[in-house]
């Protein structure tokens, strides 16, 4: 018996990022997050699946404000079918959790009676699949929650007959090796030890990145990205739709659900032409597009006193039309010999070369913030002697 | 530029000055005139014609310059000076409109006219001729006009331009700042006050100060969300510890209920066996009362039966002591009336030997009284006998003369001082012999014959015939005669005194004297004597010894009567044995009457002691007879009610069985009782209870937090506190980046500013050194070594004069005295016109007028030097004063300006009319003397270098 069904995790619905300081862009951020959810019950039901999965992480906290759980469930709801869930690291379950929650027990029967929520370790039966949850009860479990799926007694096994056997999970497992790469370490699974033979599909959450981890288990990654990517091969955005068999290799489809685009570049700058050549590249790939990238640049080198604000006219310049820009400027400012003569030898303007004589000087001979302080006014009396 | 001469018509109040001579080899020159003399008009008219246009007119200009009172003759000034290498002669007649003259004479002769004298003289003078005076508008660094002297002489009328172009010239870069740099300036300036208030706070409208807002304001949002979020984890883990609580007070209360349940089984057996204890032991105690109360009857049979014994065998030797006691009261009594007869006996026998001691006793009192009477008449008849011889011996002493001792002393001493005296009377007195004369000698009037001696104890004439007569004082005549009289008045004394004395001399008065003593003390004696003998109470004596004496014999008749028969013997015949005879019989008599009545009260009390005695015995005797009696009714009373004693043993026996079976039964309870550890029992009971409730109390107190968080922590809030902490903090780190870039943004600007201005501070000074070097080689002249004066820069401009004193420190131009002002203001400006004279053929004329009139003289003294090392540097001094005299030691030209007044009616063309004074010609002046008042063209060019320069080249 086959079924097919979307596995999918990790949408941390109500993630705040603080760190974009443009609000309308939070609400953009956020709002993906939610839309993503329809393109995930259309692609569900293109597919045929069945029912969906949610391998944990639903929300951010376990304690998201109730408008987030309203949103969620009303999206949710609209799927139009069963979709179990289990809460992962940031929604765990326990005390003070929203599962518990009275708002969150009513809104669900009302907005998404679709909705399951698996908050105990023992196996249920959905559509001709048996799913075994295992629920994190807290924020970090030091022990493997899918113990007790160890320990299922044979004739448990027996009475799932040729159900598929559909392992619902959050965490890292141990061959992945979390600390290295993204997930977070003290949930541990370890595959190894789970019963031969006995299950068919082990959708995973947690790492955010599509990723295969065993003949049949999965991690199916965050369907909209959340942050820049880390370490090659990570590939967020995507959902998987899987087709389980009893005794057989699920097959597993990945498809793409990401719209915002996280873009993660490095630039090593000597020279104004340098920097041309980047503006150009800028232009080339962002210029069409608004609101749809976010990009972590990383820029390293060293630019004169006109370079530096040329640099900066061109991020300001590149910059409204990005989600966000968080540029981590490494980029050394050393004004150029020629710029250094044009400020210090005008023996016309007395004023400015003393002035710029004595800047030079603390700029050089001091450190840490008296000598930014030195090169700052150096660039404004730059720019302001070009401009006169 | 230098200006040589200056004539001046129909201006202000002068009418003609004729033609002065300004210039002097010296370069000083001082206009000196009274006060009104047009001193101050002459060089304003000179100013006038440099730098006003000659078309000027205008009332408010012509009005004021026109002569007063009125000529009808328009004011002219004509001047000559050197300039540009050449002298020149200008003259202006000012009349308003084109009929205004302006006419410049230039070396060589040509004369320019009109605009284009004007145009030549502006371009020597370096100033455009404006239309009216104004005072301050030209050369006002080089022409101090009166009262404004010690104006700040960097005022709005400094030339600027001039002095920045000398400065360029001179001085390192020779400006302040370029275009460019003012322009850079006012964009820091600008970005500055985006950012800075004028007291450099961060403005609140600034973007730095508006991010620390925001910073401060996220911050703050953060804190709350840190604190809601803590809030909530702290409900959280308070309802996991509710929970937990609740959870162990379930496990406790299923721990207790075991322990409570046996513990509550073991209470109620517990209760059960203690009822049938209470009821066993209260039968017990019953049968333990029966057997008693049988013991006691028997006891008490036993005990008054052992009483009556007792007592039984008490009564005999009672009544023996009874029957003994009354045989003695018995034995006593008979001997007590024995007594009572013996004791009657012997009063009667004491009574009657008392009556005779007594009449022996008045016997003998008659007897002594009778006596002591004779004794007393004897006494009397002595004394009686002693009083006439004293009445004798009184008599004897009254017969002899009043002499005692003192008298005798007295005698004595009035014979020493008569003897004395006449001693003294010989030892003066002159013996005067006539051993032979053959004339009649006389002394004292009567002759004395040779060989008579004549003694001569007074003032006595000695004659020697007729012819001679000599007078003699012996002892000096007066003390003689004073002595004399002396010797006269001690015999007088001494024989009054004797007969006082009533004796004829003082041997006789010895002899009265020891006759007086004796018969006094005999006297005395007699006295004595008498007095002795009591004398005085002798009579009350007698009459109470025969009084006494009566008495006696009255008692003792008395007394025979109350013994009859009694036989008194006469004294001194066995009367003193009958006396003592009598009081012993007396005394005998007493004491065995006594001894007798002594044994009477003896026997007496014990009679009664003997009595009491018997009646104690007797009552208890009777006393013990009836408890005998008694205790054989009780026990009659007892057997009759409890049986015989084998009746009663039998009782005892069955009452002991019983109380021994129900000892048995509550024995057996007791151990049960026992076994079930009451105390034990109890206080387990009490600590499953309190534990039980402790449980109870801890499940509902868990149970009322559960609930309450539970109404806390199922409703969600509208915010997600974790996603805010988290988002809180990305939100801080940006806005801190932001921040610190801002505020090293902000503090660039700042320091931008602050270099900028230490900038222009250190160009300007440099650019101003040239000038300052020439005011500090002038200030030191004048205020020592170690003075200095300084110029603020603000900006472009010279921003204000400091005077800096080694003994007084930095002092602004404003701070200063008006005569050190004066000074300064003075020291500058030469300075100045020192730098600009560069442009004017190294000279310029200064004019100062009523300059230094504040300055002390020693002050004075060096503001001369001052102004002589000027001139010697090439300028052209001149001096306007009412007292020309305190510039004496400047060596100044003196021109005296006294006059001009007064030459108004002299009036012809400029130059021409005062025949005193000469008319310049522009082509040649000439050097006259010094002190002339006059000028004449010279055919040489003159010199208007620098004497200094031109003597150092």
């Amino acid at each position: 018996m086959a079924v097919t069904f979307l596995h999918t995790a990790d949408w941390q619905l109500g993630k705040p990022y603080g760190w974009v300081t443009d609000n309308e862009q939070q609400i953009r951020l956020r709002d993906a997050r939610f839309e993503v959810i329809d393109r995930l019950g259309e692609i569900a039901r293109q597919e045929g699946a069945r029912f969906v999965v949610v391998a944990g992480d639903v929300f951010d906290s376990n304690r998201p404000s109730a408008n987030t759980i309203a949103t969620a469930l009303g999206k949710i709801g609209q799927i139009g079918l069963k979709v179990l869930m289990i809460p992962g690291n940031h929604d765990h379950g326990g005390t003070g959790s929203l599962w518990e929650t009275r708002e969150f027990v009513e809104q669900s029967q009302r907005l998404a009676p679709n909705l399951q929520v698996l908050l105990t370790a023992q196996p249920v039966e959905v559509e001709g699949t048996v799913v075994l949850p295992c629920p994190l009860l807290k924020r970090m479990e030091t022990s493997d929650t899918s113990i007790w799926i160890r320990q299922l007694p044979a004739e448990t096994w027996a009475t799932f007959g040729q159900a598929p056997r559909v392992m619902l999970a959050h965490g890292s497992v141990q061959a992945f090796g979390s600390a290295a790469m993204d997930g977070e370490a003290p949930n541990q699974i370890d595959l190894e030890q789970l019963p031969k033979g006995e299950l068919d599909y082990v959708a995973l959450g947690d790492w955010h990145g599509v990723k295969k981890v065993g003949p049949s288990a999965w991690y199916s990654g965050t369907p909209e990205i959340d942050r820049f990517p880390k370490g090659v091969g990570n590939r967020p955005g995507f959902c998987l739709v899987v087709t389980a068999h009893r005794g057989a290799e699920a097959d597993v489809k990945e498809i793409p659900t990401s719209h915002k685009a996280w873009h993660q570049m490095r630039h090593e700058i000597h020279s104004n032409e340098e920097l041309e050549l980047l503006t150009v590249q800028f232009h080339e790939q962002f210029g069409s597009r608004v609101n749809q990238d976010l990009i972590e640049l990383e820029i390293t080198g060293s630019l004169g006193l006109e370079g530096q604000d040329r640099l900066e006219k061109m991020l300001a310049m590149i910059r409204p039309s990005l989600i966000a820009l968080d540029v981590r400027d490494r980029m050394t400012i050393t004004p150029t010999d020629q710029e250094i003569e044009s400020l210090t030898l005008r023996a016309a303007d007395p004023l400015i070369s003393t002035v710029a004589k004595r800047l030079l000087e603390r700029y050089r001979e001091d450190s840490g913030k008296n000598s930014a302080v030195a090169l700052s006014a150096l660039r404004e009396l730059h720019a302001m002697a070009c401009r006169a | 530029m230098k200006l040589l001469t200056a004539c001046v018509r129909n201006y202000r109040i002068i009418r003609n000055s004729g033609i002065l001579r300004l210039d002097s080899p010296s370069g000083l020159a001082i206009l000196g005139a009274p006060n009104e003399s047009g001193k101050s008009t002459l060089i304003e008219a000179i100013h006038t014609c440099l730098f006003v246009a000659h078309r000027t007119g205008g009332e408010n200009f012509l009005g004021a310059i026109r002569p007063k009172p009125g000529t009808g003759e328009p004011p002219e000034v004509e001047l000559t000076f050197e300039a540009a290498g050449g002298t020149y002669k200008l003259r202006k007649v000012f009349k308003g409109g084109r009929t205004a003259i302006a006419e410049l004479t230039q070396p060589g002769g040509a004369v320019l006219t009109g605009e284009d004298a004007e145009t030549k003289l502006a371009e020597l003078t370096g100033h455009s001729p404006g239309k009216s005076v104004g005072k301050g508008q030209a050369w006002a660094h080089l022409w101090v006009w009166q009262g404004t002297a010690g104006d700040d002489p960097l005022g709005t009328n400094l030339p600027k331009a001039k002095l920045d172009q000398r400065l360029a010239r001179e001085g390192a870069g020779g400006v302040f700042r370029s275009e460019i740099d003012s322009r850079v300036i006012a964009q820091v300036e600008g970005l500055w006050e985006q950012v800075y208030t004028a007291n450099n706070r961060v403005k609140a409208s600034s973007e730095l100060n508006k991010a620390a807002e925001s910073l401060a304001e996220a911050t703050s949002r953060q804190a709350q969300a840190t604190a809601e979020l803590a809030r909530m984890e702290a409900d959280i883990l308070a309802k996991e510890d509710a929970l937990r609580r609740l959870d162990e007070g379930k496990r406790g209360l299923e721990k207790v209920k075991p322990e409570w349940e046996l513990n509550q089984q073991q209470i109620v057996i517990l209760a059960e066996l203690k009822g049938k204890m209470a009821e066993e032991t209260r039968k017990l105690d019953g049968s333990a009362l029966e057997l008693a109360s049988l013991v006691k009857v028997n006891s008490e049979i036993a005990d008054k039966e052992s009483q009556a014994a007792a007592l039984k065998k008490a009564l005999e030797p009672a009544e023996r002591e009874v029957h003994e006691l009354l045989e003695q009261v018995r034995a006593s009594e008979a001997r007590q009336g024995e007594l009572s007869t013996e004791t009657k006996l012997a009063a009667e026998a004491e009574e009657a030997s008392r009556l005779q001691r007594e009449l022996a006793q008045a016997c003998a009192d008659l007897l002594e009284r009778n006596k002591n009477l004779a004794r007393l008449e004897g006494v009397r008849l002595e004394a009686e006998s002693l009083g006439s011889e004293i009445a004798g011996l009184e008599m004897k002493l009254a017969g002899l003369p009043p002499v005692d001792d003192q008298a005798i002393a007295r005698l004595n001493d009035l014979e020493k001082k008569a003897l004395l005296a006449e001693a003294s009377l010989k030892a003066m007195a002159l013996e005067l012999e006539v051993v032979r004369a053959d004339q009649p000698v006389a002394v004292g009037g009567k002759a004395v014959p040779p060989g008579k001696t004549v003694l001569v104890a007074s003032r006595t004439d000695l004659t020697l015939g007729e012819g001679v007569l000599i007078r003699l004082s012996p002892g000096g005549a007066n003390s003689l005669a004073q002595t004399s009289q002396e010797a006269n008045r001690a015999r007088v004394a001494f024989s009054e005194e004797l007969a006082k004395c009533q004796v004829e001399s003082l041997a006789i008065a010895a002899q009265v004297r020891n006759q007086r003593a004796e018969l006094e003390t005999k006297l005395a004696g007699a006295h004595r004597q008498h007095k002795a003998m009591g004398v005085g109470k002798l009579a009350q004596e007698l009459a109470e010894a025969r009084r006494l004496k009566a008495t006696s014999e009255a008692e003792k008749e008395r007394r025979i009567g109350l013994v009859p028969g009694c036989f008194i013997p006469a004294e001194g015949d066995g009367f003193a044995t009958w006396l003592q005879a009598s009081k012993d019989a007396a005394q005998a008599a007493q004491s065995a009457s006594h001894r007798v009545n002594t044994e009477f009260q003896t026997v007496a009390a014990r009679v009664t002691s003997l009595r009491e005695k018997w009646g104690e015995a007797k009552e208890a005797l009777t006393n013990k007879q009836a408890k005998l009696h008694d205790l054989a009714g009780g026990i009659s009373q007892l057997l009759e009610q409890h049986g015989s004693q084998e009746q009663r043993e039998q009782n005892l026996g069955n009452a002991k069985a019983l109380h021994l079976g129900m000892e048995n039964i509550v024995r057996t309870l007791d151990n049960q009782i026992k076994a079930l550890n009451p105390e034990t029992l109890e206080s387990d009971t009490g600590r499953l209870k309190r534990s039980r409730e402790q449980l109870a109390q801890q499940m509902e107190e868990a149970n009322r937090q559960k609930s309450e968080l539970d109404g806390k922590l199922s409703v969600l809030l509208t915010n997600d506190p974790r996603a805010d902490v988290l988002a809180g903090k990305q939100r801080l780190e940006v806005l801190e980046a932001e921040h610190r870039a801002k505020q090293v943004r902000a503090e660039g600007i700042l320091l931008l500013r602050n270099e900028f201005q230490q900038a222009a501070h250190a160009v300007g000074q440099e650019v101003v050194r040239p000038l300052l070097e020439r005011v500090n080689r002038l200030v030191r002249i004048v205020y020592g070594h170690g003075a200095e004066m300084q110029i603020a820069i603000t900006g472009e401009n010279l921003g204000g004069l400091q005077l800096k004193r080694p003994d007084r420190g930095v002092q602004t131009f404003s701070t200063l005295s008006t005569g050190t002002r004066e000074q300064v203001a003075g020291i500058f400006r030469l300075a100045l016109a020192d730098l600009l004279a560069a442009d004017h053929d190294n000279c310029l004329p200064m004019v100062l007028d009523d300059s230094f009139v504040n300055a002390d003289p020693e002050r004075l003294q060096k503001l001369h030097s001052l102004l002589d090392a000027a001139a010697t540097n090439g300028l052209q001094i001149i001096l306007v004063s009412c007292d020309p005299l305190s510039h004496a030691t400047l060596g100044a030209k003196q021109i005296d300006l006294s006059s001009m007044t007064r030459n108004l009616s002299e009036t012809g063309p400029l130059g021409i009319a005062d025949a005193s004074v000469d008319v310049p010609d522009a082509e040649g002046l000439e050097d006259q003397d010094d002190d002339s008042n006059t000028i004449a063209m010279s055919t040489e060019k003159p010199s208007t270098k620098r004497r200094g320069r031109r003597d150092g080249s």
